[in-house]
């Protein structure tokens, strides 16, 4: 897995409802811009039904209209996590009205102290177009940023589900890339060139074996499901050898109800495990040890377990690249259903047991 | 110095595998009819006891088997015997095997090499051996692993104890006595104090990012910044962390 750190600048993307990507400055200019040409009209427009000329109502628009906008911002920015709900644009407007409004007049010339006694009629027009043009611009500001969501949803979404997909294959060819391990081959192939003068039937027979294991991995890998039976064939083709190459240091016990041998399951599953359990657990005991495969149904969960009696997981043991590569193929393929645990023996050697829904279900 | 011309040279084969050192056995034995093979060994520490015993001419040693590897016998056997080194697939050892003109097999061993290996072993078995050690020692620096980290942790749940791999938790907290390790299917409890485990944990993959508590920074989906300082949003974690005052230098940009 990658790691990827981001590190946003500012504060203002809460999980739930971000605006957009682009930093708040350059939000704000661009906010400035369009609310500044939205005023020079609507100055225009105002001049049409009120008195004191072009310019005098364009103060009080510019005054209000960025001041709305500026205590947006600001409570946006400062707010709780649902930063965009009503009642934060409301207050936004309000305050940026009351704000503005005292502005404008200052800008007039008007002593705003005296403005309600002199101007009431000036004062109730600016409160309404502040009220009705607040709300509207305010709801322009918010739907733009819902529209730029929902596409940076999509986008996501997109993207996770590339990704994804990408991750599981990555996966599978894992596996395949992890299969035919060189010491493996050429330590088998010797192994079936000693027997041949002496022990010719033996040698046939783990050749025999070496053409199933061998099979079974270059087949497995492209199927999404096998019958479990045949991943036990691989498993028990793979054991034959190692018996033969460890001579009496490896001896094992496969063990699963007749009824379970149908069932399917994700290919090259099993198989890592008890390679994993051979190479970590037995061959570095010199007394050597057992291997056994279990299969059973457990509360309607099909339960796998590789148990051996061989040197065990300490805290610093490495974490072999086959254990997480089924690890993250069992979240990838049962989204999180299936789960796999590693346990300690007593009184040594390890079990790993997965634990996956019977249905052929998940992911593909 | 000749070593004993008078007699038959010996030799002694270790491979953990036994069928192997019944195949090598063999083909010495049609390539090189004068060789005494003294002994088989299936281990390192059954072939140190033999060498010592017996004193062979050349030691036929695998690479790979459990407990001491073959370049580690080799460095125990110093100058005392003439060489072989076996493999099935080492490349890096292969090599430098090479580059050195130290002798090697590759399994299953041809007739053809084995005899020039042999032949060359002859015209060498009147010579003291030669000194392995420099070159045994930096394969050796090769692949000793690094520093060894925590990997696993051993967390008990009722009355099973479960062994789960470090990558597989999110963040780890103090609290109280106890140390929460937190993923996002679970929340278990250790005993082992935050500080015991900082010092435990590979430092690229875990991060001490409060008094309280370490995160596996793969699992850090995002930084914000707001009044209090530094907060992490993690994958899968509704739960945010917040970053010590102390440690926010470890998400400065670089």
């Amino acid at each position: 897995m990658t790691r990827s750190v981001q590190y946003p600048v500012f504060s203002e993307c809460s999980s739930r409802k971000r605006r957009t990507s682009r930093p708040p400055i350059k939000n704000m200019a661009r906010d400035f811009a369009i609310v500044i040409t939205l005023m020079l009209v609507l100055a225009g427009l105002l001049n049409l039904v009120l008195e004191g000329g072009y310019f005098f109502n364009l103060r009080y628009c510019l005054a209000i209209g960025l001041s709305i906008t500026i205590s947006s911002h600001f409570l946006m920015q400062w707010g709780s996590a649902d930063n965009l709900n009503w009642q934060t644009s409301l207050a936004a407007i309000l305050l940026g009205t009351a704000i503005g409004i005292v502005i404008g007049t200052v800008a007039n010339g008007i002593n705003p102290i005296v403005m309600i006694e002199k101007y009431p009629g000036l004062l109730l027009a600016l409160l309404v177009v502040s009220l009705i043009c607040g709300p509207a611009i305010s709801y322009f500001f918010y739907s733009q940023a819902a529209i730029s969501e929902a596409a940076a949803a999509l986008r996501q979404e997109e993207i996770e589900r590339i990704s994804y997909e990408q991750r599981l294959t990555e996966a599978n060819f894992k596996i395949l890339q992890a299969q035919i391990e060189p010491h493996f081959l050429f330590n088998t192939l010797s192994n079936v060139l000693s027997l041949i003068p002496t022990q010719p039937d033996k040698a046939g027979q783990m050749l025999s074996d070496f053409t199933t294991y061998l099979r079974a991995s270059l087949q497995q890998t492209r199927c999404d499901r096998i019958r479990l039976e045949d991943e036990l064939a691989t498993v028990r083709s793979f054991l034959d050898i190692m018996a033969v190459r460890m001579g009496n240091r490896l001896s094992f016990h496969i063990d699963v109800q007749p009824e379970l041998l149908s069932v399917p399951v994700p290919p090259l599953l099993i198989q890592p495990l008890v390679e994993n359990a051979v190479e970590h657990g037995i061959d570095p005991k010199p007394e050597g040890g057992s291997i056994t495969i279990r299969a059973v149904l457990s509360e309607g969960m099909l339960q796998l377990e590789v148990r051996d009696n061989g040197i065990g997981i300490t805290s610093s043991s490495p974490v072999g690249v086959g254990m997480n590569n089924i690890r993250e193929r069992l979240n990838l393929i049962y989204n999180g259903e299936a789960s796999f645990q590693v346990l300690p023996n007593s009184p040594h050697g390890a079990t790993i047991r997965l634990t996956i829904p019977m249905t052929a279900g998940g992911n593909l | 110095m000749s070593r004993r011309a008078d007699k038959r040279p010996t030799a002694i084969i270790v491979d953990d595998e036994p069928h192997l050192c019944v195949l090598l056995k063999r083909q010495l034995a049609s390539c090189w009819p004068e060789l005494l093979i003294s002994a088989e060994a299936h281990n390192a520490a059954e072939a140190l006891q033999l060498l010592d015993d017996l004193q062979p001419d050349v030691a036929f040693l695998d690479i790979r088997m459990p407990g001491m590897s073959g370049l580690e016998l080799a460095s125990r056997i110093g100058t005392s015997c003439h060489i072989v080194f076996v493999t099935a697939y080492d490349q890096y050892a292969v090599q430098a095997f090479e580059n050195a003109a130290v002798d090697y097999l590759l399994k299953p061993v041809s007739g053809e090499r084995l005899s020039t290996t042999v032949a060359r072993l002859q015209a060498h078995l009147s010579h003291n051996p030669p000194d392995l050690s420099p070159l045994i020692a930096q394969l050796t620096e090769q692949i000793r692993p690094k520093k060894q980290y925590l990997q696993w942790l051993q967390v008990s749940q009722h009355n099973d104890i479960e062994l789960v791999p470090v990558d597989e938790i999110d963040y780890f907290q103090a609290s109280d006595k106890y140390t929460l390790v937190i993923n996002r299917k679970s929340e278990r409890v250790i005993r082992t104090p935050l500080k015991e485990l900082e010092d435990e944990l590979d430092p690229e993959r875990f991060w001490r990012i409060h008094r309280n508590a370490i995160v596996r920074v793969a699992a850090i989906a995002r930084v914000t910044r707001d009044f209090g300082g530094l907060t992490l949003q993690l994958h899968h974690h509704e739960k945010t962390l917040s970053v010590g005052r102390s440690y926010t230098h470890l998400f400065r940009q670089r």
